[in-house]
C-alpha cells in the first residue's frame, strides 16, 4: 500500500510540477528568531501567537486548493490542507481562534513579509528568488 | 558591372536596416524580462489594492453555517422525513487589537412564528446561543464576559456540523455539564516545556430550565475549570479534565434546590490516519433539603475515526445513564458513520445509529441520517 501511495506520488509529482518544487517557511529579514519544525506547527495551530519580542506574529496561509499549501500541511501540520483549513475555520465558528489567520495569494503573501516584521508564510520557494527582505526559515522539499 | 554596384549598395542598406534590430536581440529578451516584472508587480499591487480594499469593508463580519438531513427510523411513532435542522448566523467583529465581539443567532426547524389578535402560530426555535465580548489582558489570557458555550470535554464546544462527524451527538453532552453559560471567564495558555495547557475557569448564572438573560434564577452561582493539555507525542495529543459545581432552583414555588457536583476527561489522539476521540463525564445530584434522594448521571463515548483523503470512516460507542436511581434507563448507542469533505467548509454525512436501551418494555431501534452541512466564512 505504501508502495502504491509512493508511485502515486511520484507520478502525481511529475505529471504537476508545482507538487514537486520546494516550499519555503518565510519570515521577515528583520525577524532574527529562529524556529524550528515544531514552532512553525505550533504557530499554525494557534497554540503559539507572539514572537520572543512579544510582538502578535501574523500568520498568512495559501487557499487550501495551492499545491504549496498542500505541501506545508502535509509536512509541517501532519494532515492534509483541507483538514487544515477547516480547524482554522472550526476555531473562527467556535471563537476559540486566539490569532486569526489571513488567507492570500501566494505573491502577496511573498510581498507582505518582506514588507511586515510580524509576519509569517510559505511560498513555493521560486516566489521568493531573489527577492529582498526575506527570510527563509525552513525549505520543505 | 551595375548589377555588382545595385548588389553592393543594396548590401549596404541592407546592413543599415538590419543593424539596429541585431543591436536590439539582447534588449528585447531584457524588455521582456522587464515586461514579465512589471506584470508580476501590477498583480501583486492589484492584490494590495484589494486587500486594502477588504480592510475598508471590515465592519461587522458575518459567518454562520447550515444542515439539511434526512432520517429514516424503525421507532414506534417516529416517521422518516427531510429536517431543516440548522440556520445559524454568527456576527463578529475586532472592536479593538483587544476587544472583540461574538455572537450567534440559531434557526432551528426552520423557524416559523405568525400571529394575529384570535391565533398564532410558533414552531422551531431562535436562539440567541452566544453573545459576548473577548478582551485580552495579554497575549496569554483572555477575559470573556457574556453568554458563551461552557467549555467542558471537548464536545460542548467543537460541535458544529460541519465540523463533526454526527449529527446526533454522544448521549450526555448538554445533559451533565450546561450547553451554556451566563456569565464570565478567563481563558489563558501557557507553554511547560514542550506541552502547552490550556485553561478555561469560568462562574456563572448556572442551569435553569430554559435560558434567561435577564437575571439569575438560581441561589448561588456556577464555577468550574477545563483544563486541557496538548503533549508532543503523536500527530496531535490532547487530554483534558473539566469540574463544574451548580445549585440549581428546580421549584421556585418550594425552593426545592439542587446541588450539583460535575467531572469529567477527555482525550483527542491524532496518528497518521487514525483518529480518537473520547469523553467521560458524571454528575452528583442531591436535591436540597433532601439529600436522600441524590443520585448520580454518567455518561462516555469513545470514536474512532480514519481519512482516506476527503473520506472518513469511523464508529462510535456511547453509553449513558441518566439517573442511578432509575432502574434500567441506560441507553446504549452503536454508530457508523461515513464522511465525505467536499471541501473545508462542506461535508456530506451518512451516519446510522444503533439504540439499544435497557428498558426490557421499550424496543430497540435505528436511526440513519444522511445529512450536508455547509460552513460560510
Amino acid at each position: 500500500m505504501k508502495k502504491l501511495t509512493l508511485v502515486a506520488f511520484l507520478f502525481l509529482s511529475a505529471m504537476n510540477p508545482a507538487l514537486s518544487e520546494p516550499v519555503v517557511v518565510i519570515v521577515n529579514s528583520a525577524n532574527t528568531q529562529s524556529l524550528s519544525t515544531s514552532d512553525v506547527k505550533n504557530i499554525y495551530r494557534d497554540r503559539t501567537i507572539t514572537w520572543d519580542n512579544g510582538n502578535k506574529i501574523m500568520v498568512y496561509n495559501l487557499p487550501s486548493k495551492e499545491a504549496a499549501a498542500e505541501v506545508f500541511a502535509t509536512k509541517v501540520l501532519g494532515v492534509s490542507s483541507r483538514s487544515a483549513a477547516a480547524s482554522e475555520a472550526n476555531r473562527i465558528v467556535t471563537n476559540t481562534s486566539r490569532n486569526a489567520q489571513l488567507t492570500k495569494r501566494e505573491v502577496l503573501v511573498a510581498s507582505i513579509v518582506s514588507r511586515k516584521p510580524d509576519a509569517i508564510g510559505y511560498v513555493h520557494k521560486k516566489t521568493v528568488s531573489g527577492k529582498e527582505g526575506i527570510r527563509i526559515l525552513l525549505t520543505l522539499e | 558591372m551595375n548589377h555588382v554596384i545595385r548588389m553592393a549598395i543594396f548590401s549596404v542598406c541592407l546592413g543599415g536596416m538590419l543593424a539596429p534590430a541585431i543591436g536590439e536581440a539582447a534588449t528585447v529578451e531584457d524588455l521582456e524580462r522587464r515586461i514579465r516584472a512589471l506584470e508580476a508587480q501590477i498583480e501583486i499591487n492589484n492584490e494590495e489594492t484589494r486587500d486594502v480594499a477588504d480592510s475598508f469593508k471590515r465592519g461587522m463580519s458575518v459567518a454562520g453555517y447550515t444542515d439539511v438531513e434526512y432520517m429514516a427510523t424503525n421507532k414506534a411513532g417516529d416517521s422518516n422525513g427531510f429536517r431543516m435542522h440548522h440556520m445559524s448566523l454568527m456576527f463578529k467583529k475586532q472592536v479593538n487589537e483587544k476587544l472583540k465581539f461574538f455572537s450567534e443567532i440559531e434557526f432551528e426547524d426552520a423557524p416559523h412564528i405568525k400571529g394575529s389578535s384570535t391565533s398564532s402560530t410558533v414552531a422551531g426555535k431562535i436562539f440567541l446561543e452566544a453573545v459576548n465580548l473577548d478582551y485580552m489582558l495579554s497575549s496569554s489570557t483572555t477575559l470573556r464576559v457574556g453568554r458563551f458555550f461552557t467549555p467542558a470535554g471537548i464536545w460542548s464546544v467543537d460541535h458544529y456540523p460541519p465540523f463533526v462527524a454526527t449529527q446526533i451527538r454522544p448521549q450526555h453532552i448538554r445533559k451533565v455539564f450546561p450547553q451554556l453559560t451566563d456569565g464570565a471567564a478567563i481563558t489563558g495558555q501557557h507553554a511547560v516545556g514542550n506541552t502547552f495547557v490550556s485553561y478555561d475557569l469560568f462562574v456563572g448564572n448556572g442551569e435553569t430550565k430554559a435560558f434567561f438573560g435577564d437575571k439569575d434564577y438560581n441561589s448561588s452561582k456556577a464555577v468550574g475549570l477545563r483544563v486541557n493539555a496538548a503533549l508532543p507525542v503523536l500527530d496531535r495529543f490532547e487530554v483534558g479534565a473539566t469540574g463544574y459545581k451548580d445549585k440549581t432552583l428546580l421549584d421556585p414555588t418550594t425552593g426545592i434546590e439542587e446541588q450539583k457536583s460535575a467531572y469529567g476527561v477527555h482525550m483527542l489522539a491524532k496518528l497518521g490516519a487514525i483518529r480518537v476521540k473520547a469523553e467521560y463525564a458524571k454528575g452528583e445530584y442531591e436535591p436540597l433539603p433532601t439529600p436522600s434522594t441524590s443520585y448520580t448521571r454518567t455518561g462516555y463515548y469513545i470514536q474512532p475515526s480514519y481519512d482516506i483523503n476527503k473520506w472518513t470512516l469511523g464508529y462510535r460507542y456511547d453509553y449513558f445513564e441518566p439517573k442511578s436511581t432509575v432502574q434500567n434507563d441506560k441507553t446504549r448507542i452503536n454508530t457508523a458513520f461515513v464522511n465525505y469533505h467536499v471541501d473545508k467548509n462542506t461535508v456530506l454525512k451518512w451516519e446510522h445509529h444503533l439504540l439499544n436501551l435497557e428498558d426490557p418494555a421499550k424496543d430497540d431501534y435505528y436511526k440513519s441520517i444522511v445529512s450536508i452541512a455547509v460552513n460560510f466564512d
